[in-house]
């Protein structure tokens, strides 16, 4: 695995074809949570994705900001306009092409549970970025990949609110226990808010559910996190093989 | 309703709440349904709905996402960044006349810019509603050109359609719509089934969304000007 931690030689002769981007967020997770809760967590799943990968793998920084603007004006909560973030990810996708790294792997990591591979959740516009790259880039394959869609069935199974876990419940509380119990403060009963989740586009977060709490940050606990992370990360390993791995042939067949 | 047949001073004297403004696409739909489909059916179904609930109806926008067909003869695409702008604006036009609901009736399903761009405006624009209504039907679901689209289009435009249907449905899922354009996925740019298309599938589709589009307009902007007033 290659890192900002390797010489520009390191990097150069090893001659990565593949490079991982986590895109997270810095925003209010409760009065429980703190503000970087997307950030560590997508950094520790790209992390224990690279690794696992077991390839000449670049894995680059977490980009820490999101479109977190439904979050606007709670402390702490730092947001890039999706007009922002786009140009943020063609970027630094852009800077991987001219280095020859043709295969990039965007996993967006501020959302929630559920989802598909089709619906971007939280930073939407990480589907958008990755079909233009492709469009201008014909010859690279940016794809992107959503662990907690990904991993959807299985975190039903381990989570006993997991189908009303919006946002700093359950999931995310036991994810942080388990990776950063320090920091987790004692929390209060959550909330499930009356509304569809697509109310979000509509009113600010903390108009629709108080404290920003969407979810039952009392049911999580240490050992479902480990165990949820295990799975995230399986998961979004087993995606980003497969989904290469067709890509590769559907292209060498056509073009 | 009103619409672009009103004078201004109508529009002005009606002072109309709601504006309805749906997105098209002028798109290759294979050899047999005109490229113009995703529009014509959009117009008609923002026609419809304005008329039920007596909005506003801005002309549907015939151009918006279609870069994935972008090789294919008959295409005409807006990158996502112009399409955001676009919508901005024409909201922004009416929010400044005093129309501070808005309905985006998105006809296309590539349009995935419109999320953003509705949540950030809601945010930015306190006293502004616009909200994202899609075109569903319950029980199809091909992508592109197939069972769905062929019924409305014999439907709504009959005598532009021809019959040599095509069925085709990718070995891959749908998210490799974000991977590859639709001439590789789909030689001859169908993904579902044409010969499952029938007229009177087409007017139950129509029929159909019309009811659905107004019941969620009702149900969002209710729960909206519920929390609002809390």
């Amino acid at each position: 695995m290659l890192s900002y931690n390797n010489s520009y030689i390191d990097i150069k002769k090893t001659n990565p074809q593949v490079a991982i981007l986590g895109i997270a967020s810095i925003e209010k997770h409760g009065n429980h949570l703190p503000v970087g809760t997307d950030y560590i967590i997508t950094e520790e799943i790209t992390k224990r994705v690279t690794k696992e990968l077991n390839e000449k793998i670049y894995l680059l920084p977490t980009f820490p900001f999101g479109t977190s603007i439904g979050h606007t004006g709670t402390g702490g909560t730092i947001y890039v306009k999706y007009s922002t973030l786009i140009k943020v990810i063609k970027d630094l996708v852009e800077s991987l092409y001219y280095q020859g790294i043709n295969k990039v792997v965007l996993i967006n990591n501020h959302g929630r549970a559920g989802g598909s591979r089709i619906v971007p959740q939280g930073n939407y516009i990480t589907k958008t970025a990755v079909r233009q790259l492709n469009y201008e880039y014909p010859e690279s394959s940016v794809i992107w990949v959503q662990p907690f869609s990904e991993a959807g069935e299985d975190l039903l199974n381990i989570f006993d609110s997991c189908e009303h876990d919006v946002h700093a419940g359950e999931i995310e509380t036991s994810l942080m226990l388990f990776l950063k119990e320090k920091m987790v403060k004692k929390q209060k009963d959550g909330n499930i808010p009356d509304f569809s989740v697509e109310f979000l586009n509509y009113l600010p977060f903390n108009q629709i559910s108080k404290d920003s709490v969407w979810g039952k940050p009392e049911l999580g606990s240490f050992e479902k996190g480990e165990k949820a992370l295990n799975i995230l990360v399986q998961k979004t390993v087993e995606y980003i093989k497969n989904t290469f791995e067709q890509l590769d042939k559907m292209k060498s067949n056509k073009i | 309703m009103y619409d672009l047949t009103n004078t201004s001073s109508e529009i002005r004297e009606a002072k109309p709440q709601l504006a309805i403004f749906g997105i098209g696409a002028i798109e290759q739909h294979t050899k047999n349904l005109p490229v113009g489909t995703d529009w014509i059916t959009v117009s008609e179904l923002s026609k419809r709905v304005a008329r039920e609930i007596n909005a506003f109806l801005v002309p549907a926008l015939p151009f918006s996402m279609s870069q994935c067909h972008g090789r294919m003869a008959g295409t005409v695409w807006l990158k996502p960044e112009t399409l955001a702008k676009v919508v901005e604006d024409t909201v922004l036009s009416l929010y400044e006349q005093g129309i501070k609901k808005v309905v985006i009736l998105n006809g296309h399903g590539g349009n995935f810019i419109l999320e953003p761009v509705v949540q950030e405006l809601n945010i930015i624009y306190k006293d502004l509603s616009i909200i994202l209504v899609e075109l569903e039907f319950a029980g199809i679901t091909d992508i592109h050109a197939g069972t769905m689209e062929t019924s409305l289009q014999l439907y709504l435009n009959e005598k532009n359609v021809r019959t040599d249907w095509v069925d085709y449905v990718p070995p891959v899922g749908r998210e490799f719509l974000d991977y590859a354009v639709m001439e590789l996925i789909s030689p001859q740019g169908v993904w579902g089934t044409q010969s499952r298309g029938n007229k009177e599938l087409g007017k139950k589709i129509m029929d159909t969304s019309v009811k659905n589009c107004i019941k969620k307009i009702h149900e969002i902007f209710n729960a909206l000007e519920e929390k609002r007033s809390d």
